[in-house]
């Protein structure tokens, strides 16, 4: 991976971060922002210009693809950088929580 | 009937664009609903309740294609799209409703804070650079004795157009300087 996405993607943003984990699945910005509600019990909410924001810059670095159009919405899918990157900050987020826990993190 | 409608001028500069919001906001609590913007800073209200309406303003520049899809999103969201001028999009909502913010952090401010310095702000710079001073520079070499007086007017125009950029430029670069320390203040 690029050096450059690295610096950008890792560590994510939470917004980031729950854009790209609910684009394993196809969907479109406002689909992903309702999912981001329940998943996090209303904690985060994601605002349509962050929405557009991070999903253009994605979709720009290669992280996401364009999937189809439905109802003038635009679908979008992860790709297989992306879910390289998802995939480091899983681990990330892993070693976080373990270590939050006072537990040792084992790689 | 002509009443019901009134027109204002008012010229927002590039890192103005929450004073904007916060005007229309104003005018509606007034009971004067925003109805569209025409250059050069034309602002069109038509009577109505007063009511508490956030507007809100993106400066995104896409393609026709997804900005179709653009419009759809903030629509789901819950927002009028009102028009777009010079790429600036208006949208608004009621302030009773959820989520009154575009943006739900501020690293998105701040992309569209470069967004608009890069797509609007280079290019005055570069006319600036590129056209305005060199004849500064050139009219500043002519000797005083030798002007004719109706070249005073073109003289007197040219430094006219200079300290406009000047002033113009100024007050840019310390909105966007006040801004980007804004958006820094908040981060958590």
């Amino acid at each position: 991976m690029e050096e450059r996405l690295k610096r950008i993607y890792v560590p994510m943003t939470e917004t980031g971060f729950y854009i790209l984990f609910c684009l394993q699945e196809e969907m479109h910005g406002y689909s992903i922002g309702k999912k981001v509600g329940e998943l996090t019990g209303g904690e985060i909410t994601i605002s349509p210009g962050t929405m557009y924001g991070t999903l253009s810059k994605m979709e720009k670095d290669g992280l996401i693809e364009f999937a189809r159009e439905e109802d003038k919405r635009r679908l979008y899918r992860i790709t297989a950088l992306g879910r390289e990157i998802l995939t480091i900050e899983q681990k990330r987020i892993e070693r976080l929580y373990k270590n939050s826990k006072g537990e040792r993190y084992e790689g | 009937m002509k009443d019901n409608t009134l027109r204002e001028f008012h010229y927002f500069m590039l890192p103005d664009y929450e004073k904007e919001e916060e005007y229309l906001r104003e005018m509606h609590r007034d009971g004067w609903k925003f109805t569209h913007v025409t250059l050069p800073g034309i602002y069109h209200f038509e009577k109505c309740e007063p009511d508490d309406i956030v507007y809100r303003i993106d400066f995104n520049p896409q393609s026709a294609d997804k900005k179709r899809d653009y419009i759809r999103m903030f629509e789901d969201y819950g927002w009028e799209y009102l028009q777009d001028l010079n790429e600036f999009s208006y949208f608004r909502k009621s302030a009773e409703e959820a989520d009154t913010e575009i943006f739900s952090d501020n690293a998105s401010k701040v992309d569209m804070m470069r967004r608009i310095f890069t797509k609007r702000m280079i290019p005055i710079l570069v006319i600036f650079l590129c056209c305005v001073l060199p004849n500064i520079i050139n009219l500043s070499r002519l000797g005083i004795m030798h002007i004719r007086p109706f070249e005073y007017i073109l003289i007197g125009l040219v430094y006219t157009v200079f300290g406009l950029y000047i002033g113009i430029i100024t007050h840019c670069f310390v909105g966007f300087r006040r801004l980007s320390q804004k958006y820094s203040d908040h981060e958590s």
